[in-house]
This record gives structure tokens, C-alpha cells and sequence, in this order.
């Protein structure tokens, strides 16, 4: 009866204590403003004891009677119970049991005792412990969030400026020019005059394509004397396929991309379709895809209808294609990616805490990593486009795949069955282990089954089953049981959960090294097939939704151990006029409209800027990356609205808006006027010129391969290392981009890092410049083929000069210029260039015979070709005299029956070798290699033979003295069928003394290197003459 | 001197001080140009001068790939032997994989030098020279792993793309000599574990990046991409820069000073120079045969000489790797690995110390040796699965040693300890980050100061930490 006395009173109290309509009132301003937040009085901290109640009464309640309406899932009527809700909310709750919250309501129902837990509970102020959810900004973060929306400019909306009405338009016709001159006028500078016509093709031509005119280009255009002459070429060069390919890449430096995922094994290395989100970036800006598309795709192609076109899905390698890590580092690349690349705002400095400077809360951090927390890589890459089910090719590749995987599943068959049936024939064993090792922690466990030789992995599962079955109670000896036990194994075999019911999930955790190894050469075998087989479908590097959306909370000092508190998926809260809707779903969809929105204050003003950078060397606002309140201010703020509000109004079109630019008259100043300008703005910040510009890394490699008559502009698909010998010939965008070890080419030429998002690229000038240009063999050749196409048909030299310097310069040369170049090329070297040295290398590559009897090599031939990194008999295989023996860095092919590969080492020293390395080969056809080492001093010091395994190669102090020759020999067995192995021991010295020998260790893998180059041919001095051409300033700088 | 205000003063300049400006450590003239104005906005938030007088001017960076040992080398543990085989005393330490009882070290220690430092027969060579080193035995990190370990090591932190100490200290100071790279790294065979990314120049502009060098290789050419022409001579590269020059005056006579163009025009010639200057730095021959004999015949060694070659041509920091992976990696038989390890490099680096001291160079040159971590003074159990080889010892973050000389350092100076067994830095801990703080501070930078603003902030070397250690600042 006192407990109905009791009731009775907080019934009362809760009546007199909450105010219906004033809740409701108190409800709906929490879910519309973050002033709510702020009013509400700070909490005490709650004691355990509340907390405990809370846990163990209030919230079971609330989750078994209300979340299936007002949870995660929905939030009927705004409001949401699995989160924090505001005191008031919460004092609404005893109402909706007591049947007071109207019909809807009328099937909720209570026991007494949970009544009397909720009315005690609102009794006490409805406590609710303070880690649940997100409760608000810190005062000083809100105040700048409000200021910052009110003031702070790149916040405000997108404004439509009046176009100035200028008194005195003597200049420029564009409102762009309109906008310029005004400010010019203020400040008492006068615009440039129009540049030379010559001048303008070829900045035009570079700035929308990458390359320069041709020569005749340049005449035709001289001779155009209609009006609308500039406007014509303009719109031939946005039409042209070499747009897409300069402001792709532009792009890509904004999209940090790159064709290598990490350092380490070949085998994992590169991304497997990292080229179709560039080629799918080129194509967009070549089909003038409207900019807010273009996000969308990137950002969430995967959750929009795309109808038949599957090719977008590509878009997503802007998520996936960032630096591997910690999922953590991997989140944070592409918040950084989307944030700085797309809005120009710095959100990751709010990882660890608050923005120091701009209106950005760590929650807002956490939202962002919700969202792409929600976000995993599909298990198989989409294809982008149906393969042709008849192209020969393909069929192959499909055969071939269908294969490899069969064979896959077959093994994870005999692994599971092999599993199955050791865990049940060595049930007693193990459970009489386990039930012995029920209080021991991992690390006793291990030593306790290496002692007793038992397999690790599965002791512990039996180990958690003897804990589940039979808990921390008495030993028991099985032996010592009437039945010596069989019962209880018995049970335990049949048991639901029992340790011998293996699901495949688990399997590979638990299988011995050996399968583990076999299964994931199978695995990288299907990966290398779907990715280097000619045949392959291109796939789309995408990503998807995870099953479940991850409900995201702060880690407290970026820590991720340290769970802060709750905050939900949803847009940056400087960037949301109201308080920011919780997103329901996943959140990137959503995430992705509310970038590529009109209202959005950023998208457009921070892609016009971008624009602008590339066509005037220097942007509007001087911190492409970052608008927020410690970057700079634009120095034309109506100028940079008036761009964003025509891009948005004209449907986003990129092509259009680079139109205007560039048709304006500001676009097309001189770039080395020297007037008053120079002084009043030495900076150029008005614009009062056109700014002279040096050739980035792409263009000055496509132009040298143009001005050589060497390039090819076609190209696509899979990357080229443009490093190496064959040059590739394509444009350069198509090279392979290596994050990890990017070139010194490219990074001597200021390319954009690859590791993370680049706002514009740094200029430098180093000494490896010039001696690029000047040592290189790339520049040699085109050199070469320069003179080459200057037509030997002139017997004049002047006329070869003027030739080469149309193909170079692209102009005629002036008289002086002729005269210098016939004194040059009368000259004479008088010395000769130096040969490549080629250092002395105790490897040798070749195939031969081996009498296993006798232990010895009967013949050794090194390999005579080189192709491809790999040494072997002949250009194609099989070779006449050495079959299909071949060796590369890693291993290599056997040749034939009677046929050995061998790489051989040749002892520098009187020493005692050791060598340590594994044999690897992997298939399940043919009867696997066998591998011999064999010393010319002491015969076979080792041999194993391995089908579809590895076999570790391992001895210790060889004998051997200067000569002597250890031979790595791989031979077929019967069959000569599948013999691909993997085979890259390293030999070292162990002796003593041999520390003091200038090398002691070889590793077969990194002393790999092909034959000796064959010595080159000097340039002539014509050559040497279009070298110099090639490095010129003129050449370099575009004016 | 050379990050001044980009003024018309300034245009007039000494050679030296243009050298520096169009080479590896241009300033803010050259920054100023870099296309980028975040860049340029950088330049004014950084303070890339020395903030007061330098110690050093040149550091030398030895890095033991794998982790050394502490407890066989420079740190020893008499109580090992008492428990021997036995579990340590110790609560609370988890180490990367298992690791059993104490593992005594199997090398005898003596005390050398004036200051009587006790280093293990390991290194007969270095122990010569204990009264020029600093032996800080309390050194800890984050991690047990070897990645993020050398990254932290390396570029101050673990995880994200961060400039490598090697591309601050160019930054910070330019380079001497604009003929070759301010920053060189050099590995024998390939690349250490985490490959480039030890040198990386992160968010600094690309010619930071530490240059690297396959050591292995005896020729030039291997070393610096281009650095020779195989098709066209001396003679006839001087024809081409003096027509290059003709047309070049031809070009700029049309239009007005412009330091972009200017400054290629410089950057020709100096390249010209540089496959002098850059053949004649690697080339060990031309150095006398006590010399040699001094550093010892190993590629290590071959690299300490070479090293020293190039600081005496003005490189500002030059970093030594071990070999490629993790050399020091020593999980199985330390005995016999650590054995061969310190062979190779004993006397190399013994050789660069003397040869540094007796040219007067080691008092402005900073010698750094260190590696991502150290070892457990407990065996580690191998697990059941890999093939058991003994007596080797698991990764150990939680106590190392690490050794500077030179530069500013005290010699004859242990600084700190681990505890009794050599398993955690207890006395005077020296974090990496706090090695940082103390590296810089001896080139005349205060680590909270010498910043670069990127993505919206000021970034550090050390982040948000580090505290110089003065106690070993002589």
C-alpha cells in the first residue's frame, strides 16, 4: 500500500509539474534551433546510483515501448527517444503511460512496477546519463558558429552583384571586365592593352588544352581578320578531346589521385581500376557534365538511379581512391578531400578538438565520419560497361576467371572438409586440453599448446567452448570417467555450438599458414587476372553503403578508444541555415545534395576560383583550400559572386563558364606591360595584366613530345610508366601516377604530391631541371627525332633551321637566330660524351642443364633477350634453344623437360655462405617444380620440389671461395604445364670476418637489373641544336 | 639573410645568396613565386630563420632500421642474469608478440673513455669515442610497430602524411650548396620498410623530399638521376648553355625583368656545375688510403665516407639507412644477428666521427643514431606455426637508446635510464617528439616556432609536443 501512496503523489507531482502544450512548445524549438540548446540549464552530473537506475529501469522501457516510433529507424512527430531529449521531453514520458498523450498512444502499455520506476524517475528531474547524446556546442564554438553565418563571407549566400555601370567604358565589354575595371579605376590603374595575336592563340591553346598551336594554327589565326575570329578557336579547343585531358587533371590534384594504393608487395600495390575515375573525370569535362552532376557522382553515384549508363559508378574512385591507413586516417583523407577540395573549408582541424579559427565544432568532424563510416568497399567491383560477350578476348579472360575461381572454392572445400574431420578425430584431445585450460589467458594459451603440440587457434576454440559448457567448475580428467569420457566428446561434437561446426567465415582464421598461404595466392591470382588480363572488363573503383549506418560519437582527442559523446549523421551546422537535420539513412546521398546545392554558400565560389587560378596563374581568393576565416579574402568579392551566380543559373556548365573567362578582355591583356601598374600593384592583384606563365610538368612533356612529332593523342585505360625506356607517347595525364614513390621527375617538375588534396602546385626552379633537360634520355630522343622531321630533303640549312623552329617555337626565326644556329651547328665537340657505367654484378641470368645425379650443372647459357623486365631465350616463347625458360625479379619459368632455368651467383670472396628464401608455386595443374642449389665446389647444398605451396630454402655455411659458382636451378618435373614459380632467396655471408667485405648480402630481388644498355649514340650538333631549342625560356613560358 | 621581404632591394643580391635562392633552399623570394599563394601566405607565417645562434649546422642521421637492441649495446642489465629464464617483475607490459623470461645479453660490457661509458664488445670501434657521445637511455615512443614507429621517428608522427625532420631542417635552413640536393638519404640495396615515406616533404613543396640514394652502387649515376650525358660531351654541353644564353638574351630583351625567367636561366648553369660538383662528392677514390682504411671496406661504412664528402660540400642533412626492410629486426638469435649488424657498421661510423673531429667539423655537425625502437630484455616466444629459432627479442617502445654527438651535445654523457631490467624509460624520459624539440633547438630553432601553415594551420614538427632536453646540451 505505501507503494500506491507513493504513485499516487508523483502522479500528482508530475500534473501539476508539466504543462502539455508548454512541452510541446519546449519540443519543437529543440528540433528546429541550437538556441534551445543553449538555453537549457547545465545538468549536475549524474551519481552512479542514478545512472545505474537509469540503465536498469528507464531505458529497457523506453526501448522495448517506444523506439520502434521514436527511434533511430523513425522519429514520428520529430522526436526521438534512443538519444538525449531535452528535461522537458522527458518529463513528457510518464504522460504516454498514464494514456494522457492521446490515441496513437492508446496500445502503449506499463506494468505497475515500471510505472512506478518512470513516475520515481521524473520525480528526481529525470536524470539521463550525460554520454548519450550530442548535447549541444560549447558556448564559444556556438557564438562563432552565429557570428560566422552572419558575417563571415564565404557563408553568405551566393549574390547576383549589379554589374557596375561604368561612365567611362573605354574597355571591356563581359560584366567579368565590368567588375575588374571598376576596381582598377578606384585604384587609379589602367588594363593592359590587348596581347599579340600569336601571344593569345598560344596561351588560349595551352590554357584550354595543355599544348600549344601549331604553326600553321598560329597563321590561319593571324589571317582571320573577322570579328569573331579568338571566338571561334575558343570553341574548337573546348570541343577538342585534349580539354577533358588538362582539366581532368587539374581535378586530379584536387582528388589526390594516384594509380599505386601502398608501398610493399607487388602483389598490392596498385589500385586494380584506379583509371577509370580519371578517364571518367576526362569524359565529364569533355561532355560538359554540369558541375553539381559531377559531385553527385562523385560523392554518391552509387545511390542515384543512373538508368543503363553504369560508366558514373567510376566517379566514386574520388572516395576510394585515397591513402590506404587505419580506417580512421582513410575516413579523415576523405573528409579532407571532400571538405578542403569541395568547399574550401578545413574540417579535419577539427578532428582532435573544436576549429581553433573557423566555425567548425569536432561534431561537425564526427558527422562527416559517420557518413563515411556508413561507407564500405563492395566485395566485387562493379563493371562499368557489359563486355562483348563474343570478343575472343574476353571470353578468354572469362574462362580463365571462371577457372581460377572454381579453383578457389574447391580448395576452401577440402581445407573446410580436412578441418572438419581433424577437429572431430581430435575431439577428446582437445577437449580434455581445453577443459585444462579453462582460467588461462591467450598467452598461457599458446604456450600451453605449443608444449602439449597442439594448433593454437583451434585450442581456443575449444578452450571457449569448455568455458561455455562446463564454466570455471571442478577439473575433469575425461580418462577418469566410466565411459573414459565418449559422452562428453560426444556431446560436444554435437553440440549447436559445437568447436568442430566450422562456418566458412571462420575458416581462414583458422587453417594452418600453409592453406592460408595457398588461399591467398589464389586469391591474388584472381585479383592479377581481373585486373591484367587484356580481356578484363573495365570496373568502377566504387563503394557502397554498409548494412547498417554507423552511429557516429566523438572521440574524445581524436582518440578513437575514447568515446565521446553522440552525434548524429549530418551536414557542417555553419553551412545549415537552421540547425542541421539528423540525417535517417546512411547520409552520404544526402550529404552529397547538400555540397552540390544552389544555396550552398561554397561549391560554386570555391570551383569559379579554381577556374580562374588556371586561366589567370593567380585566383580571386589567394587560399584556393580554405574560405574560412584565416584564409585570405577575395580581392573581388562582387567579381567571384557574379562568376558562382552565372555558373549556377547557367546549369553549371564548366565549359560555358571558361568560355566567358576567356572571352573576356581582362583574359586577353598583354602579360609584360611595365606601366604605373607595376608600381601602385606590383602583385597584379586588379588584373591589370595578363600573368606570364611557366609550362607545368604535363605540359612541358606533351610539348616536347608534339614539337618532336611524337605524340600520340590517344590513350586511356591503363596507366603507362612514362619513366621508362620505351617512352610511352601518350600525353602525359595518362601516366601512371605512383603516390608512394613518386618519380623525380615529377617531383623535380612541381607535379602535384599525390598524398592528400592539392590546392595549386608550388613552382620551383632546382639545378635537376636543367639537368633533365640536358641529360635525359627522353629529351635526347625527341631531340633526335626534331632534327629528324626537319626534312633532309633542305639542302639550305637556314631552311632546316626555320623548319625546326616552326616545329619547336612554333615561328619563324629571325635572321640573328639563323646566324646563331649556323655558327652552332659549323661547331665541333671536341671530346666525346661519357659511357654509361655499368656496374660489375655477381648475378647471371640464364638456362642450362642439370644432372641431378652427379650434382652438377652441365651447361649454363645466359639469356640473351630482355623483354618486359625479364630475361629469356628469344622476343616471343617458347624460344628455339631455351623453350619457355625465362627469369624476372621474383622468379620465373623452367624451359622445357631437359630444360633449367638457373640465375646463378658468382663468389666474390673466400667466405662461408648462408641462404634463407621460399619457393612458391602455386597451382593446382601440372606437378608442381623442383628447385636445386647447386655449388660448383660442393654439389646440391639444397633441393626441394613444391606443387601449389611454397618450400622454404634455407642452408648454412657453404664453403666457397672467388669463382665459385652457386646456382638457384628451377627444373620440371614430368610435366612442364603451369610451372610459374616464385623464387627470390637471399644469400649472405656468415663468416666472421665478414663484416670487412664491402658487400655481404645479396638479395636476388633487389640486385635484379637488366643487361648492360647498349652505349649511345651522341647527339649531333644539329641534335644538340633542337635540344637547346627545347630548353629555352621561350619554349618554357607562355606569355 | 635570405628570407627578407620580397623587395626591389633585394633583387640585388650576392651569389651565394642567390645560390641559396634558386636552389634547394630558396626563400621567401622564392616561395613567393611558387604560383601559389598559399605558399606565399606561408612564407609570412613561418619563421624559417634561425631564431637564435645555432649549435649545428648539419646533421647526420644513422637510422638502425629494425630497432637496436638497447640492453646488448649500449645499456646494460646486470639483473638479467638473476633472471635468467624467469618471468621479469613486471606488471602491466604488453609487447608486440608474446615474450617469455629474461634473456641476458650474451656481450660482455666494458666501461671506456674518460667518462667510463659502459658499451658491449659489439661496437670495438665506436666505444673509442664515448667522450664525444651522449648516450640518452631513456628514449620511448608510441608503438610497437615497426610503420608507424619509423614514421613517428621520421616525420613526427605515425600516421599521416607529415615532412620528415631531414625536409623541416632544409626548409628551415636552405642548403649551402645549390649544386646538390640539402637533403640526401641514403639506404644500401632498396628501401627501409615504409620506403619513401621516411623522407617524404608531406605538405612542404617537393624539393624537400630527402633525395635518395641507393649506397650500394658505386656510381654516380645511380645516384643522382641525369647527373651525366651519354650524348654529348663537356665541351659540347658548354656550346649549347653559351647558345641557350644568346637566346635566352634574345628572348628576355623583349620584355621586362622577371625573376621566374631570371632564375631558370641561373638554374641551367647551375645544373652544368652540379655534374661536376655531384661526380666529384660520391667519388671515395679520390680520398687517401688512411682514410678508407679508417671507415672500413662495408657498403655502411663506404656510405659514413661519402656522407662526410657531402656535408664538407654543404649538404644540410644527410640520413644513413642501415639497409632495405628492417635489418635490425632481430626476433631470432640475437646473438649471432646482432653480431653481423654491428660488424657492418661499427667502424664506419666510429671512422665518420674521428674523421669529422679531426676536420674540426664535428662541432657544428650534428650526429643523430637511433632506430624506430628498441628490444625487450625477455626472449620472445616464437608462435607454434614459424619455424623456432631462440634467443631473439620482440620490439620494445616503452625504453631505448639512442646516441648524439656533436653539434652542441654534451660528450661523456649518459642522460636518463630504464628500469632495472631495460624494459621502460623510468628516469628523465625523452619522448621522440622531445628528441625533435631538442634536434631543432641545437640548429637554432625553437620547435614551437618553426611552423608552416597548411589546410588552414600552422603545422609543427612536433605537433602539439616535445620539450627540449637541455640536460644534454653542452
Amino acid at each position: 500500500m505505501k507503494g500506491l501512496g507513493i504513485t499516487f503523489r508523483k502522479v500528482v507531482f508530475w500534473q501539476r509539474h508539466s504543462i502539455l502544450e508548454g512541452g510541446v512548445r519546449l519540443i519543437v524549438a529543440a528540433t528546429l534551433g541550437l538556441s534551445a540548446f543553449a538555453e537549457a540549464p547545465p545538468e549536475p552530473a549524474l551519481s552512479a546510483a542514478e545512472i545505474t537506475a537509469f540503465e536498469q529501469h528507464i531505458r529497457p522501457l523506453l526501448s522495448n515501448s517506444c523506439y520502434s516510433c521514436h527511434g533511430a529507424e523513425k522519429q514520428d512527430g520529430g522526436i526521438r527517444l534512443d538519444k538525449r531529449p531535452d528535461p522537458a521531453m522527458r518529463e513528457m514520458v510518464p504522460g504516454v503511460f498514464l494514456n494522457k498523450m492521446g490515441e496513437h498512444h492508446a496500445g502503449v502499455t506499463v506494468t505497475p512496477a515500471d510505472l512506478d520506476h518512470v513516475l520515481n524517475w521524473v520525480s528526481q528531474g529525470a536524470p539521463w546519463p550525460k554520454d548519450a547524446p550530442f548535447a549541444g556546442l560549447r558556448p564559444s564554438m556556438e557564438r562563432l558558429v552565429s557570428s560566422a553565418r552572419a558575417t563571415h563571407w564565404s557563408l553568405q549566400p551566393v549574390a547576383n552583384p549589379p554589374v557596375p555601370q561604368l561612365d567611362d567604358a573605354g574597355w571591356g565589354q563581359s560584366p567579368i571586365d565590368a567588375f575588374l575595371f571598376a576596381a582598377m579605376q578606384k585604384a587609379g590603374v589602367a588594363p593592359s592593352p590587348k596581347a599579340a595575336k600569336r601571344t593569345l592563340l598560344r596561351r588560349v591553346h595551352y590554357d584550354l588544352t595543355g599544348l600549344p598551336p601549331t604553326f600553321d594554327q598560329i597563321v590561319q589565326f593571324e589571317n582571320d581578320a573577322s570579328p569573331d575570329a579568338f571566338e571561334k578557336v575558343v570553341d574548337a579547343l573546348l570541343a577538342s578531346p585534349q580539354f577533358g585531358e588538362r582539366w581532368g587533371r587539374h581535378w586530379l590534384d584536387i582528388a589526390r589521385y594516384s594509380d599505386t594504393r601502398a608501398s610493399g608487395f607487388e602483389d598490392t600495390r596498385y589500385f586494380p581500376f584506379s583509371y577509370t575515375y580519371r578517364d571518367y573525370v576526362i569524359r565529364a569535362f569533355n561532355e560538359d557534365l554540369p558541375y553539381n552532376t559531377f559531385l553527385l557522382h562523385q560523392l554518391a553515384a552509387d545511390q542515384i538511379d543512373l538508368g543503363d549508363d553504369k560508366r558514373p559508378l567510376a566517379a566514386l574512385g574520388f572516395l576510394s581512391l585515397g591513402r590506404p591507413g587505419s580506417v580512421h586516417d582513410m575516413i579523415d583523407d576523405q573528409i579532407d578531400v571532400v571538405s578542403r577540395g569541395l568547399m574550401a573549408l578545413t574540417v579535419n582541424c577539427a578532428r582532435c578538438h573544436d576549429h581553433k579559427f573557423d566555425p567548425i565544432p569536432t561534431a561537425d568532424y564526427y558527422s562527416l565520419y559517420g557518413i563515411f563510416r556508413s561507407t564500405q568497399a563492395p566485395a566485387d567491383l562493379p563493371i562499368i560497361e557489359e563486355p562483348d560477350a563474343t570478343d575472343p578476348e574476353y571470353q578468354e579472360y572469362a574462362t580463365e576467371l571462371a577457372k581460377l575461381e572454381a579453383e578457389r572454392s574447391r580448395l576452401l572445400n577440402t581445407v573446410h572438409e580436412e578441418m572438419t574431420r581433424f577437429l572431430r578425430e581430435n575431439a577428446a584431445v582437445y577437449l580434455q586440453a581445453a577443459l585444462d585450460a579453462r582460467d588461462m589467458d591467450d598467452t598461457q594459451l599458446a604456450a600451453e599448446a605449443k608444449a602439449k603440440s597442439l594448433r593454437p587457434q583451434l585450442l581456443k576454440r575449444w578452450r571457449d567452448y569448455a568455458v561455455k559448457a562446463f564454466g570455471q567448475g571442478p577439473a575433469v580428467q575425461l580418462a577418469a570417467l566410466e565411459d573414459g569420457g565418449e559422452a562428453l566428446v560426444q556431446k560436444a561434437i554435437e553440440a549447436e555450438d559445437s568447436p568442430v561446426k566450422v562456418l566458412p567465415s571462420e575458416l581462414e582464421s583458422l587453417m594452418e599458414r600453409e592453406s592460408r598461404l595457398q588461399l591467398t595466392q589464389r586469391r591474388l591470382a584472381i585479383e592479377r587476372h581481373k585486373v591484367t588480363h587484356p580481356g578484363r572488363p573495365d570496373h568502377a573503383m566504387a563503394v557502397e553503403n554498409t548494412p547498417t549506418p554507423f552511429d557516429p560519437y566523438v572521440f574524445v582527442r581524436g582518440d578513437p578508444g575514447k568515446k565521446g559523446e553522440e552525434v548524429p549523421r549530418q551536414f557542417l551546422v555553419a553551412l545549415s541555415r537552421e540547425a542541421p537535420q539528423p540525417y535517417t539513412g546512411h547520409g552520404r546521398l544526402e550529404l552529397a545534395h547538400a555540397i552540390a546545392d544552389r544555396n550552398n554558400p561554397l561549391t560554386a565560389r570555391v570551383f569559379v576560383n579554381r577556374v580562374w587560378m588556371h586561366l589567370f596563374g593567380n585566383p580571386i581568393v589567394a587560399t584556393p583550400s580554405d574560405f574560412g576565416l584565416q584564409g585570405e579574402k577575395p580581392s573581388h568579392p562582387e567579381l567571384l559572386d557574379h562568376l558562382a551566380w552565372t555558373f549556377m543559373e547557367d546549369n553549371w556548365s564548366v565549359k560555358r563558364l571558361i568560355r566567358r573567362i576567356v572571352l573576356s578582355t581582362a583574359y586577353q591583356q598583354r602579360s609584360d606591360e611595365y606601366h604605373d601598374g607595376m608600381v601602385v600593384d606590383p602583385a597584379n592583384t586588379l588584373v591589370w595584366r595578363q600573368n606570364r606563365r611557366r609550362l607545368d610538368f604535363e605540359a612541358m612533356r606533351d610539348t616536347i613530345l608534339k614539337a618532336a612529332g611524337n605524340l600520340n593523342l590517344g590513350g586511356g585505360g591503363f596507366p603507362s610508366d612514362i619513366t621508362r625506356v620505351p617512352f610511352a607517347n601518350t600525353r602525359t595525364v595518362y601516366g601512371e601516377v605512383d603516390r608512394e614513390n613518386l618519380p623525380a621527375m615529377f617531383r623535380i617538375f612541381d607535379f602535384a604530391p599525390p598524398s592528400s588534396h592539392s590546392p595549386n602546385r608550388f613552382q620551383t626552379t632546382v639545378p635537376q631541371q636543367g639537368l633533365f633537360m640536358m641529360n635525359s634520355a627522353f629529351v635526347a630522343e625527341q631531340s633526335r627525332l626534331i632534327f629528324a622531321n626537319a626534312g633532309a630533303e633542305y639542302a639550305e640549312p637556314a631552311d632546316r633551321i626555320a623548319r625546326m623552329y616552326r616545329a619547336v617555337l612554333t615561328r619563324d626565326p629571325l635572321p640573328i637566330e639563323i646566324e646563331l644556329a649556323k655558327d652552332f651547328i659549323a661547331g665541333q665537340d671536341t671530346a666525346e660524351p661519357s659511357v654509361p657505367y655499368y656496374e660489375p654484378s655477381e648475378w647471371r641470368y640464364g638456362y642450362g642443364t642439370l644432372d641431378a645425379d652427379s650434382g652438377k650443372v652441365t651447361s649454363f647459357t645466359e639469356f640473351t633477350h630482355w623483354v618486359d623486365e625479364t630475361y629469356q631465350g628469344a622476343d616471343k616463347l617458347p624460344a628455339p634453344s631455351s623453350g619457355l625458360a625465362r627469369l624476372d625479379r621474383l622468379g620465373g619459368h623452367p624451359g622445357g623437360p631437359d630444360t633449367v632455368v638457373i640465375r646463378r651467383w658468382i663468389a666474390p670472396a673466400s667466405a662461408s655462405l648462408s641462404c634463407v628464401g621460399e619457393l612458391h608455386h602455386y597451382s593446382a595443374e601440372g606437378d608442381g617444380v623442383a628447385g636445386y642449389v647447386v655449388s660448383s665446389r660442393e654439389g646440391i647444398i639444397w633441393k626441394g620440389e613444391v606443387q601449389d605451396g611454397m618450400t622454404i630454402t634455407v642452408f648454412d655455411g657453404a664453403t666457397i671461395e672467388p669463382g665459385d659458382t652457386i646456382d638457384l636451378v628451377v627444373a620440371c618435373k614430368a610435366n612442364d604445364q603451369a610451372d610459374q614459380f616464385r623464387w627470390h632467396p637471399r644469400l649472405y655471408l656468415k663468416s666472421p670476418n665478414a663484416g670487412k667485405l664491402p658487400k655481404q648480402d645479396w638479395l636476388s630481388r633487389f640486385d635484379f637489373r637488366g643487361p648492360p644498355p647498349a652505349t649511345p649514340v651522341p647527339l649531333s650538333p644539329w641534335e644538340q641544336y633542337a635540344q637547346v631549342l627545347l630548353m629555352s625560356n621561350e619554349f618554357m613560358f607562355v606569355d | 639573410m635570405c628570407h627578407d621581404e620580397c623587395t626591389v632591394e633585394n633583387f640585388i643580391l650576392s651569389r651565394r645568396d642567390f645560390l641559396r635562392r634558386t636552389g634547394m633552399g630558396f626563400g621567401a623570394l622564392g616561395l613567393a613565386t611558387l604560383g601559389g599563394v598559399e605558399a606565399a601566405f606561408a612564407a609570412r607565417a613561418s619563421k624559417t630563420s634561425p631564431h637564435f645562434a645555432p649549435r649545428a649546422k648539419r646533421v647526420i642521421h644513422i637510422f638502425l632500421n629494425g630497432g637496436m637492441s638497447h640492453v646488448d649495446t649500449f645499456d646494460p642489465k646486470p639483473s638479467l642474469e638473476k633472471y635468467a629464464d624467469k618471468k621479469l617483475p613486471l606488471e602491466g607490459i604488453l609487447t608486440e608478440r608474446p615474450t617469455g623470461g629474461a634473456l641476458p645479453t650474451p656481450f660482455k660490457f666494458t666501461q671506456h673513455g674518460q667518462s667510463g661509458i659502459p658499451v658491449s664488445e659489439l661496437f670495438p670501434h665506436l666505444s673509442q669515442c664515448v667522450d664525444d657521445m651522449c648516450v640518452i637511455r631513456s628514449m620511448h615512443t608510441d608503438n610497437p610497430v615497426h610503420g608507424p614507429s619509423l614514421l613517428l621517428m621520421n616525420c613526427g608522427d605515425a600516421r599521416l602524411p607529415r615532412p620528415s625532420v631531414g625536409s623541416w631542417v632544409t626548409y628551415g635552413l636552405g642548403s649551402e650548396n645549390a649544386n646538390l640536393p640539402g637533403f640526401i638519404t641514403m639506404c644500401p640495396g632498396g628501401y627501409p620498410e615504409e620506403e619513401s615515406k621516411n623522407w617524404q616533404a608531406g605538405f612542404l613543396p617537393g624539393n624537400y623530399q630527402g633525395n635518395y640514394i641507393d649506397s650500394q652502387h658505386t656510381d654516380v649515376e645511380k645516384l643522382i638521376e641525369n647527373i651525366k650525358s651519354h650524348y654529348t660531351s663537356a665541351h659540347g654541353q658548354r656550346r649549347q648553355l653559351e647558345l641557350l644564353g644568346e637566346l635566352n638574351s634574345l628572348h628576355q630583351a623583349a620584355r621586362q625583368a622577371d625573376d621566374a625567367i631570371e632564375s631558370r636561366i641561373q638554374s641551367f648553369e647551375l645544373a652544368y656545375r652540379m655534374q661536376l660538383d655531384a661526380t666529384d662528392a660520391f667519388d671515395i677514390s679520390q680520398e687517401p688510403e688512411y682514410i678508407r682504411n679508417l671507415y672500413g671496406e662495408t657498403v655502411q661504412a663506404r656510405q659514413c665516407l661519402i656522407a662526410r664528402r657531402l656535408l664538407e660540400r654543404g649538404v644540410r642533412f644527410i640520413q644513413l639507412w642501415h639497409g632495405p626492410g628492417r635489418p635490425w629486426d632481430s626476433h631470432d638469435e640475437i646473438d649471432a644477428a646482432h653480431r653481423r649488424l654491428c660488424a657492418q657498421c661499427d667502424q664506419g661510423i666510429a671512422g665518420l666521427l674521428i674523421d669529422l673531429k679531426q676536420r674540426g667539423m664535428l662541432d657544428d655537425t650534428l650526429v643523430v643514431c637511433v632506430g624506430e625502437f628498441g628490444r625487450t630484455p625477455t626472449v620472445e616466444i616464437q608462435s607454434v606455426n614459424q619455424g623456432v629459432l631462440a634467443a631473439g627479442r620482440d620490439h620494445n617502445h616503452y625504453g631505448f637508446s639512442a646516441w648524439m654527438a656533436g653539434g652542441g651535445v654534451k660528450g661523456g654523457h649518459i642522460h636518463g635510464a630504464t628500469d632495472e631490467f631495460g624494459f621502460k624509460a623510468v628516469e628523465k624520459p625523452v619522448h621522440v617528439h622531445d628528441l625533435h624539440a631538442t634536434m631543432l633547438h641545437l640548429l637554432g630553432f625553437d620547435h614551437e616556432e618553426l611552423t608552416y601553415r597548411y589546410a588552414g594551420r600552422d603545422f609543427r614538427l612536433t605537433d602539439v609536443y616535445g620539450n627540449v632536453v637541455h640536460d644534454i646540451v653542452a
